[in-house]
C-alpha cells in the first residue's frame, strides 16, 4: 500500500481518465466506487459531506481545509464543526457559505 | 443517528481537549488508525474538542505524540463509566437485583381468582375444586394448566356447557356457560297424553298425534286432558292403540294482580354526611382498622377495594378496602291520585312480567279501581294466548 504523507499538500492528479476507470465505465460499475475522486455531497446549507479526501489540512470555526487527489477543498463559514470523521469520509455542520477548490 | 448516540453510550466514551498548535495532524494520524472521533470542535486558538471511544483513547497518546499535541480527558461518559460508579455501592446492587427477583416472583403468582357467567353453580363449588387441584391464591402461575384446569371443570360440574380458563397477569380467569338443562321429556316412543298447564278457554287444538279431546271454546281446568294418548278405533272389538300424543292447544288465559294504590311515597335522599370504615387485607386476612361505631340509623353503604393494579393486570395481593356509609334520610311525600295510580300500575305490570311466561303472547289489559277497608286498590288482569299443552305419562288404566 502506498503510504500517504499528511500535512503536505500532493501534486496534483490531471483529470483525466485513468484505466481503471475506464474499465469501470464498461463493466457499468459506479465509477466512484474505483476512482479516488473526491465525492461531495450537500444538504441544504448546514451539512457537506465528503467521500475520497485523504486528510484536514486546516479546521477552525470559519474554514476547513480538506486534502483530495485532486486539490485542496476549502469550506467556508460560520459555526462550522466535524460531526463525524473517519478513514473514508468526513462530515462537516454548520452554517455553510462556500465550497471551493482552491489553487 | 440516535442509534449511534446509544451506541457510543453503552460503549462509553471520552470527551478529550487536544491543545497544541497542529491539532489537525492529530486528527489526521487518528483516522488513518482507523479511530472514530466525532463532534470535533474548536474551543480556542490552539484548543480542539473532539469525543472518542474508550477503547481508542490508548491508541490516542501515541497520536498525540507524534503530532506534538497534549491530550486531556475532559469527561468520562457512558455506560461502562457508570457501571463502575455503582459497582462499588454493594448494596445498592443488592436492592436492584432484590427488587427485580421481588417483582418477577410477585408476578408469578395468582394473586386473583375471578370466575364469571355461573348463575346456578356456586362460585364455593368451583374454588374448592380448584384447590382440590393446588389451586388457590398464592400458588404458582407455573403450576397451573389452563387446559387441563378446564377439561377437570367440565368433568365435575354436568351442568358447565362450556369453560375457559385464562391467566392474565396476576388474575386467574374463570369463565364458565351453565347450560340450561332440558326438560324431562317422555322418549317419542313411549305413549303419553297432553295435559293442560294451567286453567283457560281453547282458543285451537292442532293435534299432530293423539286424539284431541276439547275444542275451541271449551274451558279446560289444569290437568284436564287435552290431547289424548289413547286412540279408540271406531270398532270397540279391536280395543284401543297407544300413541306419542303431540300437537299445539293454544288457549286465553288470565293473569291478575292486585296492589294498594299508595297514598304517599318515601323519598331516600343522602344527607351528605358520610362515615368510612377501612379495611387493610393481604390475601385473606383482613385487620380492620379502629374508626369507631357507625353513626347513623338509615344509611347506604358502599364498599370501594383500592387495591395497587398494575396496568389493569397485575392485581397484588394486599390493598386498602373503603366502605363508605352515607347517611339517608327519609322524606314522606303525599301523592297525587293520578300518580299514585301510576305508580301502582307499574308495580302491577312488573309483578306480572314476572309471572308471565316469555312464550305467551298478551291479548288484553284491563285495570279495575275498588276500594275496601278505606284502601284503594288496583287489579290489572292479563289476557294472554299461550300453549297449554304438556306431556304426561298415560297412568293407570
Amino acid at each position: 500500500m502506498r503510504r500517504r504523507k499528511t500535512g503536505k499538500t500532493p501534486k496534483r492528479k490531471k483529470e483525466t481518465d485513468t484505466v481503471k476507470e475506464k474499465v469501470a465505465r464498461m463493466l457499468e460499475i459506479p465509477e466512484e466506487v474505483v476512482s479516488d475522486r473526491p465525492k461531495i455531497t450537500t444538504v441544504g446549507r448546514k451539512e457537506v459531506f465528503i467521500e475520497n479526501y485523504r486528510g484536514i489540512i486546516e479546521f477552525t470555526n470559519e474554514i476547513v481545509r480538506i486534502n483530495s487527489n485532486y486539490g485542496i477543498i476549502t469550506i467556508t463559514g460560520k459555526n462550522m464543526k466535524i460531526r463525524e470523521i473517519t478513514n473514508e469520509d468526513i462530515i462537516i455542520t454548520g452554517d455553510i457559505d462556500n465550497i471551493d477548490y482552491a489553487v | 443517528m440516535f442509534l449511534i448516540r446509544l451506541w457510543h453510550y453503552l460503549k462509553g466514551y471520552v470527551i478529550i481537549i487536544v491543545s497544541g498548535l497542529s491539532a489537525e495532524k492529530f486528527i489526521n494520524i487518528c483516522t488513518r488508525r482507523q479511530i472514530l472521533l466525532w463532534d470535533i470542535e474548536r474551543t480556542g486558538p490552539a484548543e480542539v474538542t473532539m469525543k472518542m471511544s474508550i477503547r481508542a483513547f490508548k491508541n490516542a497518546r501515541t497520536a498525540a505524540r507524534k503530532s506534538g499535541c497534549r491530550v486531556r480527558i475532559k469527561a468520562k461518559k457512558g455506560l461502562p463509566y457508570l457501571i463502575r460508579k455503582y459497582r462499588r455501592r454493594k448494596g445498592f446492587v443488592a436492592g436492584l437485583v432484590a427488587f427485580a427477583l421481588l417483582i418477577y416472583l410477585m408476578t408469578s403468582i395468582i394473586w386473583s381468582i375471578e370466575i364469571t357467567g355461573n348463575y346456578n353453580l356456586d362460585e364455593e363449588v368451583i374454588i374448592k375444586q380448584l384447590n382440590e387441584m393446588g389451586i388457590f391464591r398464592g400458588a404458582t402461575k407455573r403450576s397451573i394448566n389452563p387446559k387441563y384446569v378446564a377439561d377437570k371443570l367440565m368433568i365435575n360440574n354436568r351442568e358447565l356447557a362450556w369453560t375457559g380458563v385464562e391467566i392474565k397477569g396476576t388474575k386467574l380467569i374463570i369463565s364458565v356457560k351453565e347450560g340450561i338443562e332440558p326438560p324431562p321429556v317422555i322418549p317419542a316412543d313411549q305413549p303419553c297424553n297432553l295435559v293442560a298447564k294451567k286453567d283457560g278457554i281453547i282458543v285451537s287444538v292442532r293435534a299432530k298425534n293423539g286424539l284431541a279431546k276439547v275444542k275451541a271454546g271449551d274451558t279446560v281446568k289444569k290437568g284436564q286432558v287435552l290431547i289424548s294418548g289413547v286412540v279408540e278405533s271406531i270398532h270397540p272389538e279391536f280395543g284401543s292403540k297407544f300413541v306419542h300424543a303431540m300437537g299445539e292447544v293454544l288457549a286465553r288465559t288470565w293473569y291478575e294482580v292486585k296492589k294498594e294504590v299508595p297514598a304517599k311515597k318515601i323519598n331516600r335522599t343522602r344527607t351528605g354526611l358520610e362515615w368510612n370504615r377501612y379495611t387493610v387485607y393481604f390475601l385473606d386476612f383482613r385487620v380492620r382498622l379502629p374508626s369507631g361505631n357507625n353513626p347513623f340509623e338509615l344509611y347506604e353503604a358502599k364498599t370501594v377495594d383500592k387495591a395497587p393494579v398494575i396496568r389493569n393486570r397485575f392485581k397484588l395481593p394486599f390493598g386498602l378496602i373503603m366502605e363508605k356509609h352515607y347517611e339517608l334520610k327519609e322524606e314522606e311525600q303525599a301523592l297525587e291520585r293520578e300518580e299514585a295510580r301510576e305508580l301502582a300500575e307499574k308495580m302491577a305490570m312488573d309483578e306480572l312480567m314476572e309471572i308471565i311466561p316469555k312464550e305467551a303472547e298478551i291479548v288484553d289489559r284491563q285495570m279495575q279501581i275498588f276500594t275496601s277497608d278505606g284502601k284503594e286498590y288496583l287489579l290489572v288482569t292479563v289476557e294472554c294466548t299461550e300453549n297449554i299443552a304438556m306431556q304426561q305419562e298415560i297412568g293407570g288404566n
